[in-house]
């Protein structure tokens, strides 16, 4: 089974819960798919083993061949190319390497090329988390078992500093994802937003966990994160985080309703929690109900999602 | 010579559209002939690439000059490579601008003066 992390907002809390959900995993696979600011291994602490090259195929240009008619410029979606009198000029940073211009090049004079745009980095987590960084009179003490995540399986895209085009480097990351019987779980970490690159990587996904918080600007970038869910008809529900007061619910609960969509859990506004995060400890080791709420989330994603 | 010009509207009485990839239309005056053509850009329509493809239109068009306010790097690297000159427009109006073109009046800009995406904003100014 795959779950998808997204938020719609930045900043509500995808990375803390879907960590926490992984650990709480005993095997699975946890992908970081906010490939231009990848930031979960903080706070899972992978080793990491192998290292893979993502590479966009970009058009090269045989000017002896080249007619200067002009096909592949009108062509190219995103005005990559420009064809003047004899010169064709090739802006690389927009070109979203879909080959187009080569199949309309009626002379043959476009060839194709790698150019590495960034890599997919994948490794084992089998760190022990040093509790020791946090205050001893807290209740992070209640937790003296730092799960450490052995089954873990943990994978991430980067992109190189630079480039605009996140979609491929998600593409690889995400590359041979089919669940397997080690590995039954797959917790992807989706970038915030609802661009091209969260669309790709909640894409293909059983079920999607919307990570939002009690703010207009939560609920409305929740209601957006929802309708890409809905178009690509994927099971969704809420884990609303930085709850202060039961009132704040009010209007994201009358919106799941309206939605006909679960809140599976909610989190407080707590500065223990926001002190692990600044040490890069999970949740779970901060809070002590979240192992119990992560648990409860998974359970009833296996339900909504009769897997 | 053929001659552009970015305006907001579609006659000579327009004012300019500051921005070169965005704008809202090009005119296009034969100055041998005065005769006009309106280019509708649509540039604010396109989410990336605006310069480019404006870039591209003119060198069709095998326009000599353009007039204009702010020019991003990718537009400026086409219009320099076809041997499009660029002029800065100092008045709002089209027509007092290919005036004081005609009288030699305008400076010539050989570097961007705008930066990538630029045009997004400025519509605010």
């Amino acid at each position: 089974m795959i779950i998808t992390v997204a938020s719609g907002k930045g900043g509500t809390g995808k990375t803390i819960i879907a960590t926490s959900l992984a650990l709480c995993l005993e095997n699975g696979v946890f992908i970081d798919a906010d490939v231009e600011e990848p930031n979960a291994y903080i706070f899972l602490k992978p080793e990491i083993k192998e290292v893979k090259p993502v590479f966009l195929n970009v058009p090269l240009f045989n000017a002896e061949k080249c007619t200067y008619c002009g096909k592949c410029a009108d062509f190219c979606q995103f005005k990559a190319i420009a064809v003047i009198p004899e010169q064709v000029i090739f802006f690389a940073g927009l070109c979203h390497g879909c080959g187009g211009c080569r199949l309309v090049c009626d002379s043959g004079a476009i060839e194709e090329e790698k150019r590495l745009i960034g890599e997919v980095q994948t490794g084992q987590i089998n760190q022990l988390l040093n509790l020791d960084v946090l205050p001893p009179d807290t209740a992070f003490a209640r937790h003296k078992d730092p799960f450490t995540g052995q089954g873990l399986i943990f994978r991430q895209g980067k992109l190189n500093l630079g480039e605009a085009l996140a979609v491929p480097v998600v593409r690889a990351v995400k590359e041979d994802l089919t669940p397997k019987n080690s590995h039954p779980v797959v917790i992807i970490d989706a970038p915030p937003g609802t661009s091209c690159p969260v669309v790709e990587a909640i894409n293909g996904s059983d079920y999607c966990l919307l990570v939002t918080e009690p703010t207009p600007f939560g609920l409305s970038d929740l209601k957006l994160a929802r309708e890409i869910v809905k178009e690509l008809k994927i099971p969704a529900g809420v884990v609303v985080n930085r709850v202060m007061a039961e009132d704040d619910l009010v209007e994201i609960k009358m919106y799941c309703q309206e939605e006909n969509i679960p809140i599976l859990a909610t989190f407080p506004f707590d500065r223990q929690i926001a002190y692990a995060y600044s040490k890069g400890i999970p949740l779970i080791y901060a809070y002590p109900e979240g192992k119990e709420k992560m648990q409860t989330i998974l359970k009833q994603i296996k339900k909504e999602s009769n897997q | 010579m053929k001659i552009a010009v970015t305006a907001r509207e579609q006659d000579l009485n327009s004012v300019i559209d500051p921005r070169f990839g965005r704008c809202f239309y090009f005119i296009l005056v034969d100055l041998k002939t005065n005769e006009t053509e309106i280019i509708d850009n649509m540039g604010e329509d396109v989410s990336g690439g605006a310069g480019i493809q404006a870039a591209q239109k003119l060198v069709k068009k095998d326009v000599e000059a353009v007039i204009t306010g702010n020019v991003g790097p990718n537009a400026m690297e086409i219009l320099q490579a076809a041997g499009i000159k660029v002029y800065q427009a100092v008045d709002s109006n089209v027509k007092e601008n290919i005036t004081k073109f005609q009288a030699g009046e305008l400076n010539l800009i050989t570097t961007p003066n705008a930066n990538k995406k630029a045009g997004l904003k400025s519509w605010w100014k």
